[in-house]
């Protein structure tokens, strides 16, 4: 029993930063047994297939292939002087471009929007988080017949209005834009769940006292409360945000393939060609490998450098 | 400066609740007044009603000669200080106190981050509002603090803060909800006298909301006691504990409350209580409350006899409570089983024990002229001026 209880208070203490004055005690035995089924989780699940991914890259080992050597980095340097990798990464970041300043901007207006509504909200808010729940590849094909070159409601839409009608897949320029567009909508409903729960968390009294110092049209209220006091949320939704659309794959294996001339190729799409069509794993490891470090660089900037500024408590 | 506020029958219904009643009440310029109550009784909703920053269903607010009834907060001339400060978390406490004027002084263009200090003139406005804010803040002796966050504050501090950002606009009115509830005993003390110091200070108008009736009797020219969505009574600290005209307020001011017994009375200047002989200082019909502060009541020896202007009560005793210099005694009455706090110096009970005087049983005398009469509703009966009978003794207490 008192084992336990101090194996319990060890454990709990452990992560807590100790005075640089006392001796570290590493934790008791027992308490390695409590972190026992989750550390095998994490092992088997995520920590050992990045390492074989990440043994895999030195190797030229090919699926079904029967003799595997080391080659030391020559997979990463292939893969770097490639102007291919090049090219989907700069594809990736543009498409991640577009998608976190809209999912994350439309994603805090519809909160602001849908919690400012007095009846009927729950149904807004079920109503923009649907794209969220539902299966993006079937969700895909409407889009594709939405923005359609010839038989698309949206070209009729432009051609009705005596604009010219736009390929929206077909042209180079115009494609990385129209998916980010599904990215957009897929995402935004998910963001304003996220901020309507920062919302509801910023006290009422700050906007009492906003009205009485004076700051109580709408948008000096957003700017003096609301938009400040979401800022530790917002931070979040932006990484997440972020780190979704980096991940973009679906709407890109479903709609374009990549095309048209390699105008939607990204990151996940040229790994899934290079590993599974293809069949160079080695190759297809050590982009992975880039791909991961990629968002590590990316999400660990992004916290460092606004957590200063969003975090008064 | 300072600004008078004129309530005329306002009402206010939340869903099929009524929460204010025909409230009306004026306040001069310069007055301290003191809105009290226990909770939930609407104090707060009349203090958010003047502000502005609750709508009111029908009546008039009047600030100075101004009708503001259908004026936003901004307009109103009146600052508030909240139970929870209210402290915008992201600002410093500088920008905290510079807000108010920052909405006032500066279009809405200068005031962007960054880009705004731009703006042709936001500049030495910025250094005008800079200055204000740093003689506010020394007034209220946070100089030191300009450049910390509310959160790395304590709860005086963040109070200080709070009345700053109050004062930096130098309002006709200062509103203030509850504003020393979130802190310590001691700090308590301390912020009410700083209050008061400000009232005297800036002359300003308060109106102050709170549910301590000793920040209310301390700090205040006038107190309004609100029961139930209306003003029971308005009038100074004294004249609420000398001449309360609700039993409500009777009950409410004053600490350990006033006793209360309910007695009946088959007709006018008739009614019974064991063992005396009552001049009924009243009319009264029907039931009629008794009321008499514990500090009124008087230890008697039972051997002793009382004059005819004063009222023996006998009191089971139960507990005591030694506050000091007095002791509080918890008592039952003989008869009528209500309960009787009697307050007296811990000297006399101590007197009392040594003469061997049997302590489970009590007798108390109060003197008539500090009892104070209330009809069945609760009203305070006007002492009547004819004739007062003597009663024959007998058991008629309820």
């Amino acid at each position: 029993m008192n084992t336990i209880a101090t194996a319990a208070i060890t454990a709990a203490t452990a992560t807590e930063p100790t005075p640089a004055k006392t001796k570290y005690r590493w934790p008791d035995s027992l308490a390695w047994w409590f972190a026992l089924p989750a550390s095998f989780l994490m092992l088997t699940t995520l920590i050992l297939p990045v390492v074989i991914v990440a043994l895999l890259s030195f190797t030229n080992y090919e699926l079904g292939m029967p003799d595997t050597a080391f080659v030391g980095i020559d997979n990463y340097l292939s893969v770097l002087s490639d102007p291919k990798f090049w090219h989907v990464l700069r594809n990736t970041l543009l498409y991640t471009l577009f998608v976190v300043p809209g999912s994350v901007i439309g994603g805090l207006l519809l909160a602001v929007l849908v919690q400012s509504v007095g009846k009927g909200r729950r149904l807004y808010q079920c109503l923009f988080f649907l794209p969220v729940t539902a299966t993006l590849v079937a969700m895909a094909t409407v889009w594709k017949y939405l923005l359609h070159g010839q038989i698309g409601p949206v070209n009729q839409l432009l051609h009705s209005l005596g604009f010219t009608p736009i390929e929206f897949f077909g042209d180079p320029g115009m494609v990385l834009f129209s998916l980010a567009v599904i990215g957009v909508w897929q995402l935004a409903g998910f963001n304003m769940v996220l901020f309507i729960a920062g919302l509801v968390a910023i006290p009422q009294d700050l906007y009492d006292a906003a009205s009485v110092d004076g700051a109580d049209r709408p948008l000096d209220r957003f700017f003096t409360v609301t938009l400040p006091l979401l800022g530790p949320t917002m931070l979040f939704v932006i990484v997440t945000s972020s780190l979704t659309a980096f991940k973009v794959f679906d709407t890109v294996a479903v709609l374009t393939r990549g095309g048209p001339q390699g105008a939607s190729e990204v990151i996940l799409y040229q790994i899934y060609l290079e590993g599974f069509q293809y069949l160079r794993t080695g190759s297809a490891a050590a982009m992975t490998v880039l791909f991961l470090a990629c968002i590590l660089v990316l999400s660990w900037l992004q916290t460092r450098i606004t957590e200063r500024k969003v975090h008064y408590l | 400066m300072a600004a008078s506020v004129s309530l005329a029958q306002i009402e206010k219904v939340y869903g099929t609740k009524r929460t204010l009643n025909n409230v009306s009440l004026d306040v001069a310029a310069g007055e301290f007044l003191t809105l009290v109550g226990p909770s939930g009784c609407g104090k707060s909703t009349l203090l958010r009603i003047i502000a502005g920053l609750t709508p009111h269903d029908s009546g008039q607010v009047h600030i100075g000669e101004r009708d503001v009834t259908a004026l936003p907060a901004r307009d109103r001339n009146v600052s508030m200080v909240f139970q929870s400060y209210a402290l915008y978390p992201h600002m410093t406490v500088a920008e905290n106190i510079a807000t108010p004027l920052r909405m006032q002084r500066l279009p809405a263009i200068a005031r962007i981050p960054l880009i705004g200090r731009f703006w042709p003139g936001s500049r030495k406005r910025r250094a005008e509002i800079a200055q204000e804010v740093a003689a506010v803040a020394a007034q209220v002796e946070i100089e030191n603090l300009l450049h910390s966050r509310p959160a790395q504050l304590s709860g005086g501090q963040r109070q200080r803060v709070a009345v700053a950002r109050a004062m930096v606009k130098q309002p006709g009115v200062f509103l203030m909800d509850e504003p020393l509830s979130n802190l310590d005993a001691r700090l308590r003390v301390h912020m009410r006298a700083e209050i008061s110091a400000l009232h005297q200070r800036t002359g300003a108008t308060f109106i102050y909301v709170t549910h301590d009736q000793v920040e209310a009797m301390t700090l205040s020219t006038r107190v309004a006691v609100v029961m139930d969505g209306c003003i029971v009574q308005v009038g100074t600290p004294r004249e609420l504990y000398d001449d309360p005209q609700d039993i409500r307020v009777a009950r409410f001011i004053g600490s350990p409350e006033m006793n209360t017994l309910a007695i009946t009375s088959d007709s006018p200047h008739r009614a019974w209580l064991k063992d005396a002989s009552i001049q009924l200082p009243v009319q009264a019909a029907d039931t009629v409350h008794m009321g008499f502060r514990p500090e009124h009541l008087k230890l008697a020896d039972r051997s002793t006899h009382h004059g005819a202007h004063t009222l023996s009560i006998p009191a089971l005793f139960e507990r005591m409570e030694v506050l000091g210099h007095d002791a509080l005694l918890f008592c039952r009455h003989a008869q009528a089983q209500e309960t009787i706090v009697a307050r007296a110096p811990v000297a006399d009970v101590d007197q009392m024990r040594s003469r061997g005087n049997g302590w489970d049983k009590l007798t108390f005398e109060i003197d008539l002229a500090q009892t104070f009469w209330f009809n069945a509703q609760g009203s305070r009966l006007p002492p009547a001026t004819s004739v007062c009978e003597i009663l024959p003794l007998h058991k008629r207490v309820s």
